[in-house]
């Protein structure tokens, strides 16, 4: 029959094999076909071992969840992680102002200690704190918007 | 994709595609299931396109599935099944199905991926190929090697072949 074996690496191969294999899906599979299927080594193994899945599939069988329900509970989970995603950036945003504050608030102290008043350091120091800080929060605020 | 296409889609693919999964997870249902909601989450994620052929859809579906179902198999070592002898003297069982299942059951992970995909589901090679991370050329010698000893197994256990 149309069965060849393959040279290079002695795997036995049908090109009818794709053919069997539909028509066994559709339960069609019958005249030349199926001739050629009980003949050919490939199609026949193909055929029996199709068969012998398709009974475990069917012994398989059983009611789903209808796609209402289904579609209810993912789209209930999508906004959920929807609500968790806008969330994380704003708990990011309160991260970084307390730790904004924690470190002006050391600065200041550390600036006392010192004796000198409001020193230009401390100044500097506190406008190079707000300027990392400041957009950083700006990107969060617009990224829990988007 | 709305409710009523996501409707239409879920009736069409969700029984298959749970078999599917059972076969690969050998039959663990309540994992299978979990997995099916996830795929389904994962496709709604994707948010693709409403009027997306329905065959490309599908193959992106089992194209998640198999990918869930490796990353599964990566974090969770799978106990080895009894031998075929042992199995042979424990199950006295005469559902032909469930002996059947055992037997596949026992086949290397991607071998029963395969197996299912060609002849359960009926992909094409080169779509196999694509769900399973390997080149359409592979699979022909891949599949035939787990065709061999899936009916190797069958036969040793006295089913026609």
């Amino acid at each position: 029959m149309a069965c060849k074996s393959g040279v290079s690496d002695e795997i036995p191969r049908c090109e009818r094999e794709p053919e069997v294999v539909r028509a066994l899906g559709r339960g069609e599979l019958s005249g030349n076909l199926l001739q050629h299927a009980e003949a050919c080594v490939v199609c026949s193994e193909v055929c029996a071992i199709t068969r012998h899945l398709l009974l475990v599939e069917s012994s398989m069988e059983e009611p789903l969840e209808s796609a209402a329900g289904v579609w209810w509970r993912l789209n209930l989970r999508m906004r959920h992680q929807k609500i968790e995603r806008a969330r994380l950036p704003l708990v990011w945003m309160g991260r970084i102002f307390a730790a904004t504050v924690l470190l002006a608030a050391c600065f200041a102290l550390w600036q006392v200690s010192l004796n000198t008043g409001v020193s230009y350091p401390l100044v500097v120091g506190l406008l190079a704190l707000a300027a990392v800080a400041l957009p950083t929060m700006i990107v969060l605020w617009r990224w829990s918007r988007s | 994709m709305d409710e009523e296409s996501f409707g239409a889609f879920y009736e069409q693919t969700a029984r298959k595609l749970r078999s599917y999964l059972r076969s690969a997870l050998r039959d663990d249902v309540a994992l299978a299931d979990d997995i099916l909601q996830e795929t389904y989450f994962r496709l709604l994620k994707a948010d693709l396109p409403t009027g997306m052929d329905d065959v490309w859809r599908r193959n992106y579906l089992y194209r998640i599935a198999t990918n869930l179902i490796r990353d599964h198999r990566r974090s969770h070592h799978m106990e080895p099944l009894p031998n075929e002898q042992e199995c042979a003297t424990c199950g006295n069982s005469f559902d032909e199905a469930r002996d059947i299942r055992q037997i596949f059951d026992r086949l290397k992970p991607k071998e029963r991926d395969l197996l299912w995909l060609a002849y359960v589901e009926r992909f094409s090679h080169s779509e196999i190929a694509g769900m399973v991370q390997a080149s359409t050329a592979s699979i022909r010698p891949m599949l035939a090697r787990a065709r061999a000893n899936f009916a190797g197994m069958l036969k040793r256990r006295g089913y026609g072949v």
